[in-house]
């Protein structure tokens, strides 16, 4: 039996990003910047989502001549189905309330 | 990771110091482009995405930033063997510019190869289950010698 892992905080911050709008197609660097994640953590975790079938990747026609075209990301059905399941938890863990100490 | 981190570093002022004034494009932009070169062969497309996002990238501060980003994902994806080779080779190259006398390089170089000797043998079980084989090995051939006459 194979169980789920859990997404990093990073990874679930990457595939929320990607989910709140989900037809739009992203840059790797935009997410760095929008996140505050570093290229050395975001590329890996998009290689690693693109490699599970959670990420869906395409090359933007170059916009100036002689700059290299960019890499594009989005989600994929299967990728919005762990997004939406990255999120529960998350937000059922900030509804829950916290336990009072007693005595105090 | 965070030995990953420091490596990237070290070898992106290495990669800075060698390939200073050198072409057209700036120092990050050829070092991200020649990392991207080293990436295994299914991965090449993940080099040129960085390669490319590296161009939009305005600023010093970020670009170099950028550039130990994508050393550190270079080194996480090339076999460990070759990221310890990297790190010998940063290693004696940072300990060749700052040791000023040549005994004292000598002893550090020499330091330095027992290290790289310890942690190779100390990372390969071949090695150690080697090791008895050929001691018995040995023996049984020094049994079996023939005495010459």
């Amino acid at each position: 039996v194979t169980r789920a892992r859990r997404p990093s905080a990073q990874t679930a911050a990457v595939l929320q990003a990607l989910a709140a709008d989900v037809g739009r197609w992203r840059y790797g660097y935009d997410l760095c910047t929008e996140l505050g994640i570093q290229a050395g953590s975001m590329y890996p975790i998009l290689i690693r989502l693109a490699d599970r079938g959670l990420l869906e990747t395409s090359w933007e026609a170059p916009q100036v001549p002689g700059r290299p075209a960019r890499h594009l990301y989005r989600l994929t059905g299967v990728g919005r189905s762990d997004a939406a399941a990255a999120a529960v938890p998350a937000a059922a863990a900030r509804r829950r309330p916290r336990p009072r100490l007693e005595g105090a | 990771m965070p030995l990953l981190a420091l490596l990237s570093v070290l070898v992106t002022g290495g990669l800075a110091w060698l390939l200073r004034g050198r072409g057209s494009k700036d120092a990050p932009a050829r070092i991200v482009a020649a990392a991207a070169g080293r990436f295994p062969a299914h991965r090449q497309d993940w080099g040129q995405a960085m390669t490319a996002d590296l161009a939009q990238t305005r600023g010093r501060a970020r670009r170099w930033h950028f550039t130990a980003g994508a050393l550190r994902v270079t080194l996480a994806l090339l076999p460990r063997s070759r990221v310890l080779l990297i790190a010998a080779a940063a290693a004696t190259a940072a300990a060749a510019t700052s040791v000023p006398s040549l005994p004292v390089f000598a002893a550090v170089l020499g330091l330095l190869l027992a290290g790289y000797a310890t942690l190779v043998a100390s990372r390969s079980r071949r090695q150690r289950l080697a090791l008895p084989h050929l001691i018995a090995g040995a023996v049984a051939a020094a049994r079996h010698t023939p005495h010459a006459t």
